[in-house]
């Protein structure tokens, strides 16, 4: 089942980087989020099932306003540099021949759930919603700003 | 062991969305996408409930806002014109 | 007297949350507020190295209902040291930043964000536990991409994006590292960590530490990750380059990656080796690419990256004396560079430019800031007898002990680099004949940091004995102390 949703989001992430129109690449991403929140409900954590859809769809409709009111549609650069291709690849052949070998010595997901106890910290939770403050006090400083007097 | 390779792939996904793209926009879904795979890893690893999906929310608002600034202020979304320090 | 810990992040909180109110309710005392703050925050680094005994390490913790996995703020000599030189440098930063964010608008968000940044600072140097380390170490590097690109123009947004792209890959690279370290040890304390790692697997930690590696690096500002530093240090406001280049780029980078290096997992051969390769090519890259540089921020941007190679490599080698120089030198830098940005700034502030080549014979025309200058490009490029001098001496002499001809030799070659950019520096600036006009006085606020750091800078360099046995000793043995550190904590 996580797989099937994997791939979905692996499918998801390909269109969000190649699709021409932004808003698509948007609308991806909101799926590749979309099946984060999937994954949740496999686990049985429906609030954050919830919680998660929440944000994902909070996100997306950021993106869309501020592509509309600009008048985005498309991706005018779609091709990098040839050079970026290569080092790309290079980095993801790289990075998977050093990886999978370790992914075997984690435990799967099943055991999870029964080999460690659940932690959910409220500490951590309020070190999120300070991130979310600071960043939006940088948006507050940015978008606000008439720069240097 | 197949979950993870998938939420790695995931990630090169991204990272390859970031090194090659030259669209700001793009390079910005491609951090995103690369947020939302270590995401999926911590989820599978250790059902972390939260997710970091908070975090996602905050780093999306700051990339936005230093999109929108860059458009302002450069009236390009081309990240390769981006160069006016060198170095 | 552990209840003081939790106060190095909840103050700065709390102040910044009051300068939002204040700002809300469009009333004046952001700056006094965020002084007081960075005063008292100073104030109690200093007073807990009278009431910590000598080599204890004190350990405040979170359970209960706040956290059921067992949560921990951690204090020993490594992080005192830290936190000591990070408080005062931030408190430096923002009596200078009174007068010269005057000419910035928002200034009430400025504050906010330093001292959230102070937050994040902080609660990286204090925590014990991995992901509040991350949750920390992105709310200083968020503070900090806004602060970079707080004056809005163009180089500022692009240096913002630069740094926003760049440090949001590396903090990613930090949580898949910690992802695996849970998934191989079912928690995120460290001290727990590091007593049920898995002993046998080593391919995989090599693989965990270079992630970490990776991801701290390019916080630190290593070779090949060091893209981002010049522009975000150049354009940023000037006490923003001062805490970047002085304490950010250490604590978020180095002291973390050590922390984790050696008192979680024990470092192997192989990662100090690589260390000490990266090290060495980022003293010689930012060397060559320090001297040419026009601007003055530029050209001391370049050289906090060939310095940190100092710090780096010299840890990497392993020995008491190599650590303690490195750690000593990270210590001496964290001083000798805000001087410099500092008065980078005035200089700007005064004459209207950067530019060395627009620049001359200030040494009349602004006394103080040119003498501090002086003070701080003899004392980075390790001429005695100021602090500099003494920790570059360490670490070439450890090298040599060690064996390390090679990196003797670079760390050698890097402080010639570094008196050849800093000689440009004063030629340009300070002496020949008098080009360009200086516009205004420098305000007082600005001086009086300025002339601080330029004393400690002499003043260390006169009693390294007495800093070196009160500060940075005891930061040694924790290093040294290697994973002893989790049988210290006593689990949880």
């Amino acid at each position: 089942m996580l797989n099937i949703i994997l791939a979905i989001a692996i499918v998801c992430a390909v269109v969000a980087a190649e699709s021409r129109d932004l808003r698509y690449s948007v609308y991806a991403l909101g799926g590749v989020g979309a099946c984060l929140a999937l994954a949740f409900l496999v686990f049985q954590s429906y609030f954050f099932a919830v919680f998660q859809l929440a944000v994902v769809a909070l996100i997306v409709y950021l993106f869309i306003r501020i592509l509309n009111n600009r008048g985005i549609v498309n991706d005018e650069a779609p091709h990098g540099a040839p050079l970026s291709y290569v080092v790309a690849a290079v980095f993801a052949l790289l990075a998977l021949w050093l990886f999978l070998p370790a992914l075997r010595l984690l435990p799967t997901p099943q055991e999870i759930s029964t080999k460690y106890a659940e932690t959910l910290r409220a500490y951590d939770v309020f070190g999120m919603i300070v991130i979310v403050a600071v960043a939006g006090i940088a948006l507050l400083s940015m978008l606000r700003n008439k720069g240097q007097e | 062991m197949y979950e993870y390779a998938g939420c790695l792939i995931l990630f090169l996904i991204g990272l390859y969305t970031v090194m090659v793209k030259r669209n700001i926009y793009k390079i910005a879904i491609g951090i995103l996408t690369m947020e939302f795979a270590v995401d999926f890893f911590l989820v599978f690893l250790g059902n972390r409930k939260w997710g970091t999906a908070l975090i996602i929310l905050a780093v999306t608002l700051i990339a936005l806002t230093l999109l929108i600034r860059a458009q302002a202020v450069f009236q390009s979304l081309d990240a390769g014109k981006m160069k006016e320090l060198n170095g | 007297m552990t209840l003081f810990l939790p106060a190095f992040i909840a103050a700065p909180l709390v102040a910044a949350l009051a300068i939002m109110l204040l700002s809300w309710q469009k009333k004046a005392g952001a700056a006094g507020l965020a002084n007081l703050a960075a005063a008292y925050l100073f104030a109690s680094a200093l007073l807990l190295y009278f009431f910590r005994p000598f080599n204890t390490v004190l350990l405040f913790n979170l359970s209960g209902w706040l956290s059921p996995g067992g949560n921990s703020l951690v204090l020993d000599g490594l992080s005192h040291l830290h936190l000591l030189v990070a408080n005062f440098v931030a408190w430096m930063a923002a009596v200078y930043s009174i007068d010269y964010m005057k000419k910035f608008a928002n200034r009430d968000n400025y504050y906010a964000l330093l001292l959230l940044m102070i937050t994040g600072i902080n609660g990286v140097i204090l925590t014990g536990d991995f992901f509040t380390l991350f949750v920390f170490l992105e709310i200083g590097a968020l503070s900090a991409y806004a602060l970079v690109g707080f004056g809005n123009q163009r180089a500022e947004i692009e240096a913002a994006f630069k740094y926003f792209v760049l440090g949001e890959i590396a903090s990613l690279f930090i949580l898949l590292g910690l992802g695996f370290v849970y998934g191989l040890t079912g928690t995120f304390n460290m001290a727990q960590v590091s007593q049920t790692f898995p002993t046998g697997a080593v391919a995989i930690k090599n693989l965990i530490l270079t992630l970490f590696v990776a991801g701290f690096g390019l916080k630190a500002a290593l070779v090949p990750f060091h893209a981002w530093l010049p522009d975000a240090h150049t354009s940023s406001p000037s006490p923003i380059s001062a805490l970047l280049s002085g304490v950010i780029i250490k604590t978020l980078g180095v002291y973390a990656l050590v922390r984790i290096l050696y008192n979680v997992f024990g470092v192997t051969n192989q990662i100090s080796f690589l260390l000490m390769i990266l090290g060495g090519t980022t003293v010689i890259v930012g060397g060559l690419l320090s001297v040419g540089q026009k601007d003055i921020k530029r050209l001391m941007a370049y050289s906090s990256i060939s310095q940190i190679g100092n710090i780096v490599a010299a840890i990497a080698l392993g020995s008491p004396l190599g650590i303690m120089g490195g750690l000593f030198h990270a210590f001496n830098h964290a001083l000798m560079k805000p001087l410099l940005f500092l008065n980078a700034g005035a200089i700007d502030r005064a004459t209207g430019t950067r530019d060395l080549r627009k620049l001359g014979g200030l040494y009349s025309r602004l006394p103080i800031i040119s003498a501090a200058s002086i003070v701080g490009s003899l004392a980075i490029s390790g001429l005695p007898p100021f602090n500099g001098f003494w920790s570059k001496l360490f670490i070439i002499i450890a090298s040599a002990q060690a064996g390390n001809i090679a990196l003797a030799v670079v760390v050698a070659v890097g402080s010639i680099l570094t008196l050849a950019s800093y000689l440009n520096f004063m030629k340009g600036a300070f002496f020949g004949p008098a080009v360009g006009e200086v516009k205004e006085a420098t305000p007082l606020s600005m001086l009086l940091p300025i002339v601080v750091l330029a004393f400690l800078c002499l003043g260390i360099g006169l009693f390294v004995p007495v800093v070196s046995q009160y500060l940075i000793n005891p930061a040694v043995v924790s290093i040294f102390n290697g994973i002893g550190y989790g049988k210290l904590m006593g689990g949880n």
